[in-house]
């Protein structure tokens, strides 16, 4: 507590007064802090349009046709995927709450190459940029899926060439991002923090870092291919010049497996943050959870074949897929079960971000378990074309790296923005999401069991009511996330002064000023005792 | 510069995988069908049965006869169209042997006797009934002799970097040696055990046909060509994706011997002072 009346003298890195002033002193920073709420910003933003076109993809399969015909259905559910993937939730986690949180967490006065940082900034806007471009410029946005299959997205007329170099783009910033945090970590770590005093929070970040740094040229080199293809006609995935669109599928899965744990990696290192502080308890396993965020971070780079089991290869590669797949899940129960076993004789404090925290463990056991049906052969086979995958991805993303970024986001508002908010319309938001969460998407599974094949426009009647459930689904989870952010950006123009500590954190950013200095740590901070110890 | 140059080189070398093409040209090629129902086959042409013993197609044409060109170390479509053959001698009402004759024959000169050999064990014994040895010939022989029977029968096959392109077909021969019926594969069903089928009741109906000597002249289908997925210039591709890989992977091991090196060397500075 003397810590804290001590730093209420420091000036916040709101106030400071760089080089530039107004918006340059935001555009211009080098700042983690100011980067991180900007990228916070913008990703937040590409969520909120993501969300829109969402609720319009529902809309449609509420009364296929009434709303909007065939090809700009095709287009909305493809850009939904391009923004919600590849703008929102792949950077989502790191370069928002990875660039405020990791050099605080670890006692350092910034990540290692600040102007690096701001770099991927601007490179994250330029691709955005480009992606926006994609979307308005005639030709028409992309149909293609945010998969881009070969040979459909080198021959169609629609603006796969601008998407995709907008994405290719983006896959640098992701990379350098990751390059700065590992190296962060390596170098910048406060004397005393050994690897492992560190929160999970950052060991998550290390392994997301190197996934991103091995992952994402692979997609880069996937996507000039592509480019390469649409602009010179080079044959990478055309069969008549000696391709193979095959070729594509598993240069894609390649990244986007691995990018998977890019998305849910850090989103569990937030929630071993939030359940212990919230159970007054230190984490149980500190050393199984770390080391099982490495092992999902390798094991998971064998697994992309589990995307095309039906795409056409051999019995051999489709069981070794099948069986690392199985594997994989082993980490992510051991998360699973220390968490709950922190849980166990804690001291419960039921407040907003716990509810997050918890309903990210629900949500995202049943992404992963019926993750475990498809990852089997056999049912694979039948339920790969439905709708059951759409289920179950949305349960992983957004029932798991989505509900960890509105845990992270009531968990650290106080820090970041140096106000509460009330925490009633908080649980309110909560819960009308959670139920219309599981309203819109459980159906899925239903849907899919039964035979409805995804991506499609229309249905046979016998989908219709499962199609309604969701749809209502999907207007009650619009509710949810109107009151939770409504609530938030209220409190950050109304809300009370934050506490350097309001929910008795035992990690570093606690220990400093609510919003911290720019500096953050008056001197470099030593750290004596540490989440193991 | 020397980076601007070296992206241009890789550029380059990508355009240049990319324009070299291998199936374009196979499936365009030379390989193809020109049914000459009617016509006669030359009977007096040698080739080596499985045993290796010189057998001229007179001694061989004796009774009604299918005849398939294929090769035998094909394992594209050749050998689902020897299975489906096996499973349509099975159903029919006809004894192969007794009734009528299937030949085999490559048409890829380096195949020999004892390639010729596996292929009729691997075949007869799918066949469920009781076989004479002479049922199912498989029979080897030289270029000419292949150019000369393929040529009769209007087969054309092209020899490429893996095998050979050629139409898949069956063809009805009468005991005078006469084409009476060109049956080519038409479909392949994906996903299944046995993705070649004939049809039991067709054959019959072809083998009494030969069997009479009266030639069947319309309706022939085009027939599926035979030839490999894998076109030469994919190894190019995979060649520049390991190569980038590889880079990639050695890069970053050695980004991270260098952070650790760093590392360590820093806290030991930190434990000294």
């Amino acid at each position: 507590m003397e810590e804290k009346n001590a730093a209420v003298q420091q000036m916040s890195f709101y106030d400071e007064k760089g080089k530039y002033g107004g918006i340059l002193s935001w555009l211009l920073s080098t700042d983690h802090k100011r980067i991180g709420i900007q990228y916070l910003v913008a990703t937040l933003t590409f969520f909120s349009i993501g969300v829109i076109l969402g609720l319009l993809i529902r809309l449609n399969l509420l009364s296929p046709g009434a709303f909007m015909g065939a090809e700009n259905y095709n287009r909305i559910f493809s850009v939904h995927g391009i923004l919600m993937i590849f703008l929102f939730i792949i950077p989502g986690v790191p370069v928002a709450f990875g660039n405020f949180f990791l050099p605080i967490m670890i006692g350092a006065s910034d990540v290692a190459f600040p102007r690096l940082n701001r770099l991927t900034w601007w490179i994250y806007l330029a691709g955005s940029f480009i992606v926006a471009l994609a979307i308005f410029l005639p030709g028409g946005a992309p149909d293609t899926g945010w998969t881009f299959y070969a040979p459909y997205s080198i021959e169609v007329k629609a603006n796969v060439g601008l998407a995709v170099l907008g994405v290719f783009v983006l896959g640098f910033s992701s990379i350098l991002t990751g390059l700065n945090f590992v190296t962060t970590i390596h170098r910048l770590r406060a004397p005393g923090m050994t690897w492992f005093k560190m929160p999970i929070f950052v060991w998550t970040l290390y392994a997301t870092g190197w996934v991103q740094m091995l992952a994402t040229p692979i997609l880069a080199i996937t996507l000039v291919f592509i480019v390469l293809g649409r602009v010179f006609g080079v044959g990478f995935f055309d069969p008549s010049k000696g391709g193979d669109p095959i070729l594509y599928e598993h240069l894609f899965w390649t990244y986007s497996h691995p990018a998977v744990y890019i998305m849910v990696l850090p989103a569990m290192g937030i929630i071993s943050e939030v359940i212990p502080v919230f159970t007054r308890k230190k984490i149980f396993g500190y050393k199984a959870v770390a080391f099982s965020a490495l092992g999902i971070a390798i094991v998971g780079y064998f697994v992309w074949g589990h995307h095309m089991f039906t795409s056409g290869m051999s019995d051999t590669s489709r069981a070794i897929f099948s069986f690392i797949t199985f594997l994989v899940a082993v980490p992510s129960g051991i998360k699973i079960f220390n968490w709950v076993a922190t849980m166990y004789k804690g001291s419960v404090v039921l407040n907003s971000p716990f509810l997050f925290a918890v309903s990210f463990i629900f949500l995202f056991s049943i992404g992963g378990l019926t993750g475990l049906i498809i990852g089997s052969l056999a049912p694979n086979l039948h339920l790969h074309g439905t709708y059951f995958i759409v289920g179950h991805f949305h349960y992983v993303m957004f029932g798991g790296a989505g509900m960890a970024i509105l845990a992270a986001l009531h968990y650290w508002f106080p820090k970041m923005f140096g106000k509460m908010y009330p925490e009633r319309p908080a649980k309110l938001g909560w819960l009308i999401l959670f139920i219309g969460f599981n309203l819109l998407y459980f159906p899925m599974f239903v849907l899919g069991y039964n035979g409805m094949p995804r991506r499609y426009f229309d249905y046979p009647p016998r989908y219709h009511t499962g199609h309604v459930i969701s749809t209502v689904g999907s207007w009650i989870l619009a509710v949810g996330l109107i009151i939770i952010f409504g609530n938030l950006i209220r409190a950050l123009f109304k809300g009370e002064k934050a506490p350097s500590n309001p929910w008795g954190g035992r990690s570093l950013e606690w220990q400093i000023p609510s919003p911290p200095p720019t500096e953050n740590f008056e001197e470099t901070p030593v750290i004596e005792s540490g989440e193991d110890g | 510069m020397i980076r601007i140059v070296s992206v241009l080189l890789f550029l380059i070398m990508l355009v240049a995988a990319g324009s070299a093409s291998g199936l374009d040209k196979a499936a365009q090629g030379k390989a193809r069908l020109d049914p000459k129902p009617g016509a006669f086959i030359p009977m007096d042409l040698t080739f080596r049965d499985e045993g290796g013993k010189e057998i001229s197609l007179r001694q061989v044409v004796d009774r009604p006869v299918i005849l398939s060109l294929v090769y035998y170390s094909c394992s594209h479509i050749c050998p689902q169209m020897l299975a489906g053959l096996s499973t349509a001698a099975d159903a029919m009402k006809f004894l192969p042997g007794r009734d009528y004759r299937m030949v085999t024959l490559s048409f890829d000169e380096d195949d020999t006797p004892s390639d010729a050999m596996n292929a009729k064990k691997n075949y007869t014994e799918a066949i469920q009934r009781p076989l004479e040895p002479d049922a199912w010939k498989f029979l080897t022989g030289d270029r000419e002799n292949i150019r000369k029977i393929a040529g009769s029968a209007g087969i054309s096959f092209e020899k490429t970097g893996h095998g050979y392109v050629h139409p898949e077909v069956l063809i009805f021969l009468s005991p005078a040696g006469r084409i009476t019926r060109y049956m080519p594969v038409e479909k392949y069903d994906y996903g299944v055990a046995y993705p070649v089928s004939f049809s039991p009741v067709g054959m019959e109906k072809a083998v009494a046909e030969a069997s009479a000597g009266r030639v069947s002249r319309g309706g022939i289908a085009t027939p599926l060509y035979c030839f490999l997925h894998e076109p030469s210039g994919q190894a190019r591709y995979f060649t520049i994706v390991k190569t980038a890989g590889l880079l990639t992977l050695i890069l970053l091991a050695l980004f991270y011997t260098a952070l650790r090196a760093k590392e360590i060397a820093i806290r030991k500075k930190q434990r000294g002072e």
